[in-house]
């Protein structure tokens, strides 16, 4: 009865119509657009145009994974002719392949290990290793940088004589900022302001910290998500070119993305542009995934693409870039791209049913992606219909081929959290206990969960803290799944067949609603310093005592303001807000000095 | 009132249009409504704009403020119009045998009823997120929803 009200819903679309009035309304009341390119544009365009068609020929010879635009126009026909596609079919073959995958093609597990922190200071969890990912403060173990808004701070680290060097307002054009990196001695913050992403680069000094713009980078669309390897900035953003009509001409300076430094701008070729010819596209709008690869040292786009799609999740590997898009409720569509400085390609696509919940429910192995779902269906059950959400887990080969599944895992419950760790995979699914799931993928065509686990409550972050221990956060609650509050689980993992959970501490009987539900860097796990740090009810300090088997309050500290972060560096912990900063010794545990930006 | 980001609209709209719709035409079973609705939604957003942590914080208030703004339609004329819901929707939306039945019988349940039968079955929410959604406790949205499948398995076998 459920699927049939599903069908029949699915079937109703709001009309286009209402659609475009709502952004009619919405021009008419926005800012002016700046008009500079209107007058220039013509000419420019004749000549891009002109330049796409004799690189497109190129282009066109070397067979790329996806055809990509000849000319403007064939971007504009592929996305009308596509419009509306509900479930596109799967490229390059996909479904179940019958392979039988010889034992010993697997290597030694890189798995995700991660080795990114220094014992000095704190580093932004990486999933991938070499791979680093962006957060809302850094530190090279002397400075502290973090931004609010549109503002960047930079505190000089020095326990108790800790200080605030500098407030830097980003330059007036940037809207809100999303994201930042440091590397090497510059630091990358990344924010949208209406229809641009500026990637802005600083210049730190090393003898004060303080840091100085140096360029400015700039990409159509509104941030989605970034990685820094090897110097190389791989940025990321979801354009959105405006609602056509079918007897309109395509308006290519509102539609095509444009990427610039500093002030010198540029249209993407046709050729720069992957033609989705098969998948699901937007309804509304064009909506272009724009992936760039900036060089840092060189202070240029060394390569930029783009492919018609609404990406929400990237994942990022050791060498490819991977962005999931939506398909309808039922699947998600796969776009590998390599990340590669000459040429950051479309090296593959590929399609799986469900959901993909967060980067951390993807992981490449061996040459094999593997994505854990979560997928939603209604059946009719004991003269009840009932909501059952079952979870799954595709294993892709390097075509990006369905080659193994796991289906069903866990019906009427939904996928909270994943990690992969070389051949395993850890599941969490929750609807009224919490299965932990370990899955067995040595076998990329025959899944196979090898031990369940019941405990009560969810863990909504799975974490690999060392030998044979998976340490889990999330949300505590009772047998009959009412959420009563937020907990640390650590459980033992050595053998996978069975799972057991040694420890777990309830931290805070808030409803467990919160923003470190989301985001997963919130939470400050330094595994070689034993320090987990968890900003609820202010900010607390654990550390996971082995042999007692249990996790040990350090500390408890107000910390007024939002977005509250800790980090560490030497023997201080640092925590931060949007109010200001505490440093706390991680000897006596004291806080031994505290700054307030609100005075 | 702030300036407006052209690009919110266009993705709000990409990404919610449909969503919005829907809920607000079975909340209100007026397609003429639900369009009003879905502007007046959209149009509070953008000139509000509010700040969420993630998108299913932002769903969940697009959620709450439609399911708010079709109260006010509820008392129009137009509501009592005697066409059956299906027909009302499928003659804008074209033809479907099957469909029909279902859609009717849910339109047919009262309007906290099918609200969450529809926020529940077709949205994916759980209880807990359709409790903050219509502002109701979640032992009434069990209710609802328990009963609504009580009543629609009575109007669908008779």
């Amino acid at each position: 009865m459920t699927e049939k009200y599903q069908q029949a819903m699915k079937r109703i679309h709001a009309p286009a119509e209402a659609g475009r009035r709502i952004l009619s309304q919405a021009q008419e009341a926005g800012r002016p657009r700046k008009r500079v390119f209107a007058r220039v544009l013509p000419v420019a365009a004749c000549l891009l145009l002109l330049a796409a068609g004799c690189i497109g020929l190129y282009f066109a010879e070397t067979e790329p994974v996806m055809p990509v635009g000849r000319s403007y126009d064939d971007i504009y026909e592929a996305w009308r002719s596509n419009r509306g596609n509900q479930g596109g079919s799967i490229l390059g073959g996909g479904g179940i392949v019958d392979s039988v995958i010889n034992g010993d093609v697997f290597a030694e597990s890189q798995g995700t290990t991660i080795l990114g922190s220094s014992p000095d200071h704190y580093e932004t969890h990486m999933q991938t290793e070499g791979v680093l990912e962006s957060d809302l403060q850094k530190t090279d173990g002397r400075y502290l940088w973090r931004f609010d808004r549109t503002t960047l701070y930079t505190y000089r680290l020095a326990g108790g004589e800790t200080e605030l060097l500098e407030s830097t307002e980003m330059p007036e054009e940037c809207g809100r900022l999303y994201a930042m990196f440091f590397w090497e001695g510059r630091l990358a913050l990344i924010g949208t302001a209406d229809t641009y992403t500026y990637a802005y680069l600083f210049d730190v000094d090393p003898a004060s910290g303080i840091p100085r713009l140096a360029e400015t980078f700039r990409q159509s669309g509104v941030y989605k998500d970034s990685r820094i390897v090897n110097g190389e900035l791989y940025l990321v953003t979801n354009h959105y070119a405006g609602i056509r009509r079918n007897e309109e001409e395509l308006d290519i300076e509102k539609c095509i993305p444009k990427i610039a430094v500093g002030d010198e701008e540029r249209l993407l070729k046709p050729a720069e542009i992957y033609l989705c010819e098969e998948i699901v596209t937007s309804r509304y709008t064009i909506t272009f995934s724009v992936v760039s690869a900036i060089d840092l040292e060189e202070k240029r786009f060394d390569s930029t693409k783009a492919v018609l799609c609404n990406s929400y999740v990237l994942y990022a590997s050791a060498e490819s870039i991977y962005l999931f898009a939506g398909g309808d409720h039922d699947t998600t569509q796969i776009f590998r791209f390599a990340m590669d400085r000459e040429d950051t390609a479309l090296t593959a696509t590929g399609e799986v049913k469900g959901d993909v919940l967060n980067q951390f429910s993807v992981d490449e192995h061996d040459g094999y992606l593997r994505v854990a779902t979560y997928v939603s269906r209604s059946i009719y059950v004991m003269e009840l219909f009932q909501a059952i959400r079952y979870n799954a887990v595709y294993v892709l080969d390097e075509g990006l081929d369905v080659v193994g599944a796991l289906e069903d895992i866990q019906p009427d419950e939904r996928i909270y959290s994943a990690r992969f760790s070389g051949d395993l995979c850890y599941l969490v699914t929750f609807r009224q206990t919490d299965p932990l799931f370990a899955i067995d993928l040595s076998d990329p065509s025959e899944p196979e969960i090898l031990s369940e686990l019941k405990v009560t409550g969810f863990s909504s972050y799975l974490y690999e803290y060392g030998e044979g221990l998976l340490l889990g956060f999330g949300a505590e609650g009772t047998e009959t799944g009412t959420l009563t509050g937020w907990k640390l689980s650590m459980f033992d993992v050595t053998d996978p067949q069975n799972v057991t959970e040694i420890a777990n501490r309830v931290i805070s009987e808030q409803n467990a609603w919160g923003a470190t539900w989301y985001d997963h860097k919130n939470l400050m796990i330094g595994k070689e310093r034993n320090l987990i740090g968890v900003p609820l009810e202010g900010y607390q300090l654990y550390t996971y005592d082995g042999e007692g088997r249990e996790f040990v309050l350090l500390g408890h500290y107000t910390v007024n303001g939002e977005k509250i972060r800790g980090t560490y560096a030497g023997k201080y912990c640092y925590v931060t807000s949007t109010m200001g900063l505490i440093a706390i010794d991680l000897e006596s545990y004291e806080v031994v000095a505290e700054i307030d930006l609100t005075v | 009132m702030q300036a407006n980001n052209r690009y919110e609209a266009e993705r709000l709209v990409e990404e919610y249009a449909d969503m919005i719709y829907r809920l607000a035409l079975i909340r209100t079973k007026s397609p003429h409504d639900a369009e009003d609705i879905m502007q007046e939604v959209f149009l509070r957003y953008l000139k509000v704009h509010p700040v969420f942590e993630s998108s299913e914080h932002e769903k969940a208030w697009l959620i709450r403020v439609t399911v708010n703004r079709a109260n006010s339609f509820l008392s129009s004329a137009w509501n009592r119009r005697t066409l059956p819901f299906d027909e009302a929707v499928m003659g804008e939306h074209g033809e479907e045998e099957d469909g029909s039945a279902v859609l009717n019988a849910v339109a047919s349940l009262p309007l906290a009823m099918r609200t969450a039968i529809h926020l529940h079955y077709f949205e994916q929410m759980t209880v807990k997120e359709i409790s903050s959604a219509m502002g109701k406790s979640e032992s009434a949205v069990k209710t609802l929803l328990f009963r609504g499948r009580q009543c629609l398995k009575e109007l669908l076998e008779s």
